[in-house]
């Protein structure tokens, strides 16, 4: 054994001790990561209600979803989260950001204020926040809107208005990371390119569009991909915070993760839920990997 | 003393915008934590007092610490949660820096 090591060059030695080290986390993976998800797509060819005989139906799982008009509607409802909450969370955390970099005084007390709501639990706030939405006599929002004298809104009782009151709280809990993850791409960016502006002359726009904004890139994308992720994602505010039932009223707050939860632990179509979170699977996929694309094409 | 008079010097070189800006930050960090101030200052209410807005209770009560630590399981749900955060902090701790360990390994001997 020793002999056999001893005539090894030193890069097949690394490489076997490399993949030593990598051979316990990638059993922890392939067992607790991979074979689930596997598993996922093996139940999505079923008709399974978790207790009974499994009975492999192909496809039909997959057809029924398509042909099913909640389903758009729910997707729908998915794109909007995402498309509306990203956008809109982003450039109130990059205004935030901007600013908050040019204050010493007290820099870090107002950073940890903006930075607290991202430790809090998804399902407690989203309580306050559904109080902050009652009608008058007891709602924030709507005592505020009292002063203006607006008319009172209804806010999660709403078709229109329930899906942006649910993505207020989850926005206003993920903008305290997006600011830090901006200070510090902000920081890293060298000093002397600012110096270099000023003394050209550029006013503070144009150092901002001309140097800020492009060094920002790769947190822009960053921020960006994690966010749409979160978003896609979202679950505990719905549930927690919707109208009538789940993802109510009349379904127009239900965002995908919540259809897969009804399907699997309310009715129990273990075959119709995996298919929709392998549907879901491939959407996140292909957002990570057109992150992939636009990191490596920006080096 | 030395610090009052370096802060009153701070303040007096500072310009109106900087302040301007400053308290507009502030008001919005105030903004960004009144729901956890809310529901602070909710856990100190009665039942009937939870309908009513103000910030500082009137009657302030420990009456749902106790309910909470006397009549729900209150620290088992801690335990449980104490449990799942040690577990997967040590396993990421232990697996990640395996894999991270392995490329700095390999990068470290190639230069």
């Amino acid at each position: 054994m020793t002999d056999f090591w001893n005539r090894l060059t030193i890069g097949q030695k690394l490489a076997i001790t490399a993949w030593l080290f990598l051979s316990i986390p990638l059993v922890f993976y392939i067992t607790i990561r991979f074979y689930p998800t596997f598993e996922a797509f093996y139940v999505s060819t079923l008709k399974w209600n978790l207790l009974g005989a499994k009975k492999a139906i192909g496809f039909k799982n997959y057809i029924k979803i398509f042909a099913d008009e909640d389903f758009w509607l729910v997707l729908w409802n998915t794109i909007k989260y995402a498309f509306v909450g990203v956008p809109v969370s982003m450039l109130i955390a990059f205004v935030i950001a901007y600013w908050l970099n040019e204050i010493t005084f007290g820099h870090d007390f107002i950073r940890a204020m903006y930075f607290i709501p991202f430790l809090t639990t998804a399902v407690a706030m989203a309580w306050v926040w559904r109080w902050f939405y009652q009608p008058l006599p007891i709602g924030y929002f709507n005592i505020m809107l009292s002063w203006f004298g607006v008319a009172q809104q209804p806010f999660l009782k709403s078709v229109t208005q329930a899906l942006y009151a649910i993505m207020a709280p989850a926005v206003w809990a993920g903008l305290g990371f997006q600011i830090v993850i901006f200070i510090a791409g902000i920081r890293a960016i060298p000093k002397s390119y600012f110096e270099a502006a000023e003394i050209d002359g550029a006013g503070r726009w144009q150092i901002l569009r001309e140097i800020t904004l492009p060094a920002l890139k790769p947190t822009i994308i960053f921020l960006t991909v994690v966010s749409t992720i979160g978003f896609l994602r979202i679950f505990d505010q719905v549930y927690t915070m919707s109208a009538d039932s789940a993802g109510g009223p009349l379904n127009s707050t239900k965002p995908l993760v919540l259809m897969i939860y009804e399907y699997a632990f309310d009715e129990f179509k273990l075959g119709r839920a995996s298919a929709l979170t392998v549907i879901l699977f491939l959407i996140l996929l292909v957002v990570s990997l057109v992150q992939l694309w636009l990191m490596r094409k920006h080096k | 003393m030395n610090d009052m008079n370096a802060t009153i010097a701070r303040l007096e070189r500072a310009q109106p915008g900087k302040i301007i800006l400053w308290t507009l930050l502030f008001l919005g960090g105030v903004v960004m934590i009144t729901p956890i101030v809310f529901m602070a200052s909710t856990s100190f209410k009665t039942g009937q007092e939870v309908f009513e807005l103000s910030v500082i209770p009137d009657r302030p009560t420990l009456e749902n610490y106790m309910f909470i630590l006397q009549e729900s399981k209150f620290l088992r749900w801690m335990l449980n949660s104490l449990w799942v955060a040690t577990f997967s902090t040590a396993s990421v701790l232990f697996f990640d820096s395996l894999v991270g360990y392995t490329p700095s390994l390999i990068f470290a001997v190639a230069r």
